[in-house]
């Protein structure tokens, strides 16, 4: 079963075309690039799965369930702009996620504060937007979730958090057992993460397949495929 | 049920501050009231301080028209939906946090401002003859009738704020379907709601009228011919109805159509 299937998904928002009849099946267990420019559809592909907007018409799964409650439980969503309640402090958004989510492990999140140089006690308020990137990372890898979906994490961080946030993505991944699709159109930093990659433009699937393959197939980096194909 | 506590507390948590400076501004206004009653009272009349220590109950109706729009307003205007209906709850687990958290703040203030009334009608020098007028009625009820009835108003108070809160909550849930519009929608149905309401309001309380509803106990006409009455709350059971379908059908919305 696949982690994520898409047959003939359209979203329309009034007279613009967000995604074109997309058909898509990402296998489980892998890190997948969602990579394609601005406005290519990705971040509305990312929020369909995560159950954020639905699709004007078509159907999504996640691990063979219809976009629900239980699918929600096992995805964990990173969108591209901050979404925290900036009254909390970064001890009490991981305490409220944490009651949120059965598969969240506060140690790990404890740990993560400490590895990515978070001060528990900060207003979110107060946060840079490095280190909002940062507490992103924490809130979705300290869970055991089996479907992450993180939309654009380098977007506007600074190249140390970005260096973090990548290293972070390797090293807390369960490969496997968990499938990470990371959308961006950054592709030269994050292009060694991917097993998968999917090339979107236009609201269209472009091309598909396994990173390694495409490589060795046109001779080129992920990074030359992109400005090839989108 | 967990989780939905655990939104009660992020709601509660979230809108403390607010509650805390209406409570302030109510015992601020109050005691300075309290202050001036005995003054007025020998100047202009007993019942001035009385009587303007009703205007946080006014604040508290208009609040309550707009708190459920305004709660939901705001997790779109600081892009925390994307985070909150990324939760596994279902929409209408949100939007009952939400009532619950708003009912108890104005419930909260309300009781203030009932004290403060009372403090201030201690204060003032309402002729004793006035306020024997004015109690007569629920002086003849015997103390389990006026306990009775207390409890009654206070439960039905409740739920009139409860609706009132759920109409602001609905309204802006249907107007998210049109982001762009959600303003101008959001108002039609606000009005388009509250107009259904009182058009229905009689026949929904007719249909009501056919089971067991809960009653004010009062007495009519003076002396030995005074007589025992029940007047039966006839709104009690549309109400919870009214709130319940409004919640239920808002929270489908915002499971299934709803553009975070």
């Amino acid at each position: 079963m696949p982690a994520i299937e898409l047959t003939d998904v359209h979203k329309r928002y009034y007279r613009s075309h967000a995604l074109r009849g997309v058909n898509l099946s990402v296998d489980r267990g892998k890190i997948v690039g969602l990579l394609g420019p601005n406005g290519s559809g990705k971040s509305t592909l990312l929020r369909i799965c995560a159950g954020l907007a639905s699709p004007t018409s078509g159907k999504v799964q996640v691990h063979g369930q219809d976009i629900s409650i239980a699918t929600k439980a096992i995805t964990a969503y990173i969108p591209d702009i901050d979404s925290f309640y900036s009254w909390m402090t970064v001890r009490q958004a991981i305490a409220f996620e944490s009651s949120m989510f059965d598969d969240f492990v506060l140690a790990d999140a404890m740990d993560l504060v400490r590895e990515l140089k978070l001060d528990p006690d900060n207003k979110i308020s107060s946060l840079s937007k490095g280190q909002r990137g940062r507490l992103k990372l924490v809130l979705a890898m300290s869970r055991r979730a089996e479907l992450v979906l993180m939309d654009e994490p380098l977007s506007g961080i600074d190249p140390p958090s970005r260096t973090a946030i990548l290293e972070t993505i390797a090293d807390r991944y369960r490969a496997g057992e968990q499938t990470i699709i990371i959308s961006t159109h950054e592709v030269l930093e994050s292009e060694k993460l991917f097993e998968d990659v999917i090339f979107l433009s236009e609201g269209r699937i472009v091309l598909t397949g396994e990173a390694d393959q495409l490589r060795a197939e046109r001779g080129k980096s992920l990074n030359e495929i992109f400005a090839e194909v989108c | 049920m967990k989780r939905w506590w655990s939104l009660v507390g992020k709601e509660w948590r979230g809108s403390w501050t607010v509650i805390l400076l209406a409570l302030a501004a109510t015992i601020g206004f109050d005691t300075w009231l309290a202050i001036k009653a005995p003054v007025w009272s020998a100047r202009i009349n007993g019942g001035l301080a009385f009587g303007l220590s009703f205007i946080p109950f006014v604040g508290m109706g208009i609040a309550a028209l707009v708190v459920g729009y305004y709660t939901m307003r705001n997790e779109w205007r600081d892009r925390t939906s994307l985070q909150l209906l990324s939760y596994p709850v279902s929409g209408a687990g949100i939007l009952w946090a939400k009532l619950l958290v708003a009912v108890l703040g104005l419930g909260l203030i309300t009781v203030v401002a009932t004290v403060g009334t009372w403090f201030v009608t201690q204060r003032s020098s309402i002729p004793y003859s006035t306020i024997m007028s004015a109690t007569e009625d629920i002086l003849r009820l015997t103390p389990w009738e006026r306990t009775l009835d207390i409890i009654w108003m206070v439960v039905c108070s409740i739920l009139g704020t409860a609706f009132i809160v759920a109409v602001g909550l609905f309204s802006f849930t249907i107007g998210t379907i049109v982001p762009r519009i959600s303003g101008l929608i959001a108002v039609i149905v606000y009005g388009l709601t509250w107009y259904l309401t009182f058009a229905f309001a009689p026949h929904a309380m007719y249909a009501f009228s056919f089971v067991p509803n809960p009653g004010l106990i009062v007495y009519t006409g003076l002396g030995p011919m005074a007589a025992r009455k029940v007047i039966p709350l006839l709104p009690f059971w549309p109400t919870i109805m009214g709130t319940v379908i409004l919640i239920l059908i808002a929270g489908k919305i915002l499971e299934l159509e709803v553009d975070a």
